[in-house]
């Protein structure tokens, strides 16, 4: 008998349609899982094209929290609190490097995403999940808004009259986007249904 | 193991249009005993990043299923060279050897779209 894979990847889309959307979810695993070895989650959620939105932002802001759950028991064994990608991939050490040459920079990108490993035995056919969105919540956010709407009404500037509307930062700020999670789970493998090897 | 005991090999998909699933296969070497990872990269590193996701096959098998972000298979420059593969976390027979790549580009706002071309390498070790 051809060996089956021992690992298996599984995807669950969370799509976001409003700010400060509550989202429960259900993952379904897959047959035959033995083990729930790796948990990745990654929002598409980026504001590193957006010019007004990115300078309100650190990479430190929070965009949602994720948790993952047993079902019928409550028992939360996973939590993240899932970062807002701010398109800024230089690390402390790379910023240190000096540029050789005048107007050149020598930029390296150290990012590799990675999965959390875990070992957690699979019991139950399902998985609960609960996903809260943060994302307009930031510090920054709310002080940069907070200026912008005291200059609208108190000042103008050579571009832009007393009176002419500014843009509106929320409206260049995303609500529409997707978290995915990524599971990694140990099969039992085919030849081993017999003889299962525990977690 | 011998570096000179991995055989790497890439397919090209050649993404000419937004929001659109492209598809690639290719065999992987007659010598190749096992495969051992991948590793994915483009001519477009912003566009794979936040537009792509790939479902991968392997001896009709799938291994990466759909939606799978591409930017879960990138690493950066920074990232030593030997390390650049991503570890397949156990070793795959590769049976017809038969891989198949679906990328699928999708709108994100921070990257608009331009043609580019996104290349899927493979890594197997050499039969003994």
């Amino acid at each position: 008998m051809e060996k089956q894979h021992a690992i298996k990847y599984v995807v669950k889309v969370i799509l976001i349609t409003k700010p400060f959307q509550k989202i429960h979810f259900t993952v379904r695993h897959p047959e035959n899982a033995l083990c729930l070895t790796g948990i990745a989650v990654l929002p598409n959620y980026s504001i590193a094209g957006v010019k007004v939105a990115s300078s309100m932002y650190s990479k430190y802001d929070t965009t949602g929290i994720l948790s993952l759950a047993i079902p019928n028991k409550g028992d939360v064994f996973y939590t993240e609190e899932v970062k807002t990608d701010t398109g800024d991939y230089r690390d402390i050490v790379e910023r240190s490097i000096i540029p050789i040459n005048n107007g050149k920079r020598f930029e390296l990108k150290g990012k590799r995403f990675g999965y959390f490993d875990t070992e957690m035995p699979i019991h139950d056919a399902l998985m609960e999940g609960y996903y809260e969105d943060l994302s307009m919540t930031s510090a920054g956010l709310v002080s940069a808004i907070a200026a912008i709407a005291s200059v609208a009404s108190n000042t103008s500037t050579p571009s832009t009259p007393v009176g002419y509307p500014l843009p509106n930062p929320i409206n260049s700020i995303r609500t529409n986007y997707k978290v995915t999670l990524y599971l990694r789970y140990e099969m039992n493998n085919q030849n081993n249904l017999e003889n299962p090897i525990s977690c | 193991m011998a570096r000179s005991k991995i055989i790497k090999e890439w397919v090209d998909v050649q993404v000419t249009a937004n929001n659109q699933i492209f598809k690639a296969n290719f065999e992987v070497d007659k010598h190749a005993g096992l495969i051992i990872g991948f590793a994915i990269t483009s001519n477009a590193d912003a566009m794979l990043y936040y537009r792509g996701s790939q479902r991968i096959v392997i001896n009709d098998m799938e291994f990466y299923p759909e939606d799978y972000e591409s930017k879960m298979l990138m690493q950066g420059l920074n990232v030593p060279t030997n390390e650049r593969m991503t570890d397949l976390d156990e070793a795959i027979l590769p049976g017809n050897r038969q891989v198949q790549i679906e990328y699928k580009d999708a709108d994100h706002p921070s990257a608009n779209f331009t043609p580019y071309r996104v290349r899927l390498y493979v890594y197997s070790k050499l039969q003994d």
